[in-house]
């Protein structure tokens, strides 16, 4: 597909169109990151969240949106980063990813970033805070590299359950 | 194949769907009240709705069907033909066949029909001559014609039909006359736009108390007066969906009926079945489940429960079998209650059943209460031989843990030679629940009421310490471990016994007490449950999430559950599911 693209410019820019792929994009912890702004439902501000028993430290609690009961997962200490520092500009994304809906709390909301799939770049192998298997890839956005994450992989049920038992082993 | 519009079609079967449920309840009806013209008209009116939308939506089949059905209830109308049993079971099951047609209709819209087999039988009853020319031979009007049915005659000479099984149904308050008026007047939702709307309006509530909690700033008295009556309104709003999830028993009790009618014939047992407390309404959840541990009940009812009619009549009862099926209100749960007057369950049988079967060991000694709840093990039938109503020890199974499922409770009460009641009493809705609002540091949990035996302000004389960290709460006759919640939540740091503590007490499903420390109860309200996401489903001991006034989202606790150990075992099963939340578990021991 890509070779054909090259040929004609006219088609190129179709194409484009076509394979843009846009991102919300955010910092966690002086890095930026990127999520698939079709996983996006909404973004809102900080809210009261509701600690669960018996869960792992980043799984923050349940929160109230409109009437519907969400969990809601702090991305910084799931990646290990240092406990964020509740600010101003600190927000929730709620993430659809169903069947799960998500809440995830992000230090800042940047932009939303428009790119062509062909300008996602595999990711490099440096070191950064987040796991890599996390990474899908990254891309550049003026001077910043914006790791692209992969959500689903991120933030899955089973994922939970497992480090879930692990604190509770640890714990007994 | 006819071309057929799909919109125009599901608004055929939906309609017709209703008609039937009326339908049925009219044959019923028609049994019992001979021959009354009115119930006549409104069969035909039934039948000959469903025949011309039918033809209109181009399923001929079907409408060629209603036809003969409708010619078959005009000669029954023009006292051609003796309302019978056996007529009457035909008439159902026509009835059950139009009602298989249109699910089939309703998977596959452009399906055949197959409705030969019953066409011919009602075809017999048309043509049989005996039928038509009724009184030009007196003497050969009695006796079975080639219709398969008996020939009575309306001017009353001749005699009643032998092989007739009686069945009657009354109905403490008349409802037909109801039945004809309420047909139309409702429209079918979906369950998911129900619950979306509800979300809305608890939403819509919080938003209303934070605005009224404002009101002394508002400068005009108009603002206020639109206020306070915007207050008013949505109060209404909120109960009126909140009540939408909720249907009256009338279609399931309608189903029993014919339940009892059938298994009754089945075995050639006489029955009256009485029913009542029909309008009482339960959430749809709850009703949607009830129906088959209900139509286990009546079946064994009719054939456990009943004597056959020689037996009755040796113990000086009246030949027909009564069995009441009832619904009624009480302490903010419904008791919907199946009772016979036959022979009652006898402990000593029981108990030498289930020790022949080896669900019970020999030497155990059981107390009669005890003896009778051997009915609900799994693989327990007292019949010897399997039949089609009964006799593989499955039905029994079936009705304690459905029930059970709906955080319900049976309750059997027998008296040798009396007669067995079961009681099943069920919460009114899954969805809403009366509830406690504790505190416990800077969090607040949600605790339902009916699982708070009590609670009190602990005071320091009445606790004894036990080793190092426990302590035991002396009340009354009872020595009462005592846990902070925190403690059983879990958490490391919890609050020590204090004068401030406020203590509850708990019974697990062994009646052991437990008291639950927390730092303060908040208040009493009803919460709506809303279930948690999958991604939760390793948390045990908590029965879903609410919404308090406030707009925060807190936990429902399962007292019960978390009580049950310490620390609360990691639970794989699915806690998203509130239903299975309070399901019993084996004990620990």
């Amino acid at each position: 597909m890509t070779e054909n693209l090259e040929h004609s410019p006219d088609a190129h820019q179709e194409k484009a169109v076509a394979e843009a792929e846009r991102f919300l994009a955010f910092t966690l912890s002086g890095e930026h990151y990127g999520i698939p702004l079709l996983k996006v439902k909404e973004v809102i501000e900080l809210t009261k969240i509701t600690p669960l028993p018996y869960a792992p430290n980043y799984f923050k609690g349940i929160m109230n949106l409109r009437g519907q009961v969400i969990s809601v997962v702090d991305l910084r200490l799931k990646f290990k980063m240092s406990k964020a520092e509740i600010g101003s500009q600190s927000a929730i994304v709620i993430l659809d990813l169903s069947p799960l809906c998500l809440g995830v709390i992000v230090d800042s909301i940047n932009c939303v970033l428009a790119t062509e799939r062909s300008e996602i770049q595999a990711r490099p192998d440096v070191e950064s805070q987040v796991k890599s298997d996390y990474i899908l890839g990254v891309i550049r956005s003026n001077q910043d590299l914006v790791l692209l994450l992969d959500v689903e992989r991120t933030l899955n049920a089973e994922d939970f359950r497992t480090i879930e038992s692990q604190t509770k082993a640890r714990a007994a | 194949m006819v071309e057929r519009d799909p919109e125009l079609c599901n608004c055929f079967l939906d309609e017709a769907r209703e008609l039937l449920e009326n339908v049925e309840k009219c044959f019923l009806n028609l049994e019992m009240a001979n021959e009354d013209p009115s119930i006549m008209a409104q069969i035909l009116r039934v039948a000959h709705n469903i025949k011309g939308s039918a033809g209109a939506v181009g399923v001929h089949e079907l409408s060629k069907f209603t036809h003969k059905l409708e010619s078959v209830i005009l000669k029954l109308k023009n006292h051609n033909c003796t309302v019978q049993a056996k007529l009457v079971s035909l008439l159902l099951l026509c009835c059950d066949f139009l009602k298989q047609a249109i699910e089939l209709l309703r998977v596959d819209i452009s399906k055949d029909i197959q409705v030969e087999d019953l066409v011919s039988r009602m075809e017999l009853v048309l043509a049989c001559e005996m039928c038509r020319k009724r009184n030009a031979m007196p003497g050969s009007v009695t006796g079975t014609g080639a219709c398969g049915f008996e020939h009575g005659n309306c001017s009353g000479q001749t005699s009643q039909p032998t092989d007739q099984m009686e069945f009657s149904v009354t109905t403490q308050q008349p409802s037909p006359k109801k039945s004809i008026a309420t047909s139309d007047d409702s429209i079918r939702v979906a369950l998911s736009r129900i619950d979306k709307l509800m979300n809305n309006v608890g939403e819509l509530v919080i938003l209303q108390t934070g605005l009224s909690q404002t009101k002394h700033l508002m400068q005009s008295a108009a603002q206020l007066e639109t206020v306070t009556q915007m207050d008013k309104i949505i109060r209404d709003v909120q109960e009126i969906t909140l009540k939408l999830r909720m249907v009256p028993l009338t279609q399931t009790f309608q189903k029993m009926k014919r339940v009892a009618r059938d298994t009754s014939q089945v075995l050639s047992k006489e029955v009256e079945l009485e029913i009542s407390g029909e309008d009482i309404e339960l959430d749809k959840n709850v009703l949607e489940q009830l129906s088959d541990p209900l139509v286990h009940l009546l079946r064994n009812a009719v054939d456990h429960g009943l004597e056959s009619s020689e037996e009755r009549l040796a113990l000086g009862k009246s030949p027909k079998g009564r069995i009441s099926l009832s619904a009624y209100h009480s302490g903010g749960r419904v008791v919907i209650e199946v009772r016979d007057d036959g022979k009652g369950l006898d402990p000593k049988k029981l108990m030498a059943k289930a020790v022949e079967t080896g669900i019970l060991d020999p030497d155990t000694k059981l107390s009669d209460e005890a003896a009778f709840e051997l009915i609900f093990a799994p693989g327990f039938s007292t019949k010897e031989q399997v039949t089609d109503t009964s006799g593989r020890g499955v039905g029994m199974d079936v009705v304690k843990t459905n029930i059970m499922a709906l955080q319900g409770e049976v309750a059997i009460e027998t008296e040798l030679g009396k007669g067995t009641s079961f009681r099943i009493s069920l919460p009114l809705t899954l969805a809403i629940v009366d509830a406690m609002v504790v505190r416990l540091g800077h969090e607040r949990y949600v605790v339902p009421v009916v699982q708070v035996s009590e609670t009190l302000q602990i005071q320091d004389r009445h606790v004894s310490r036990v080793g190092e960290t426990g302590s035991v709460l002396r009340l009354r006759e009872e020595n009462i471990p005592i846990r902070g919640l925190g403690r059983v939540l879990g958490q490391i740091s919890s609050s020590s016994v204090s004068g401030e503590s406020i203590g509850i007490i708990v019974r697990d499903k062994l009646q052991n007490p437990h008291c639950i420390l927390v730092d303060q109860i908040v208040g009493q309200q009803q919460v709506v449950i809303k279930q948690l996401g999958n991604e939760v489903d390793w948390l045990s001991g908590v029965m879903g999430a609410a919404i308090l006034g406030d707009g925060e989202a807190v936990l429902i606790l399962d007292l019960q559950e978390l009580v049950r150990s310490r620390a609360p075992k990691i639970q794989r099963a699915n806690m998203g599911r509130v239903n299975q939340a309070s399901q019993p578990q084996k004990e620990a021991v």
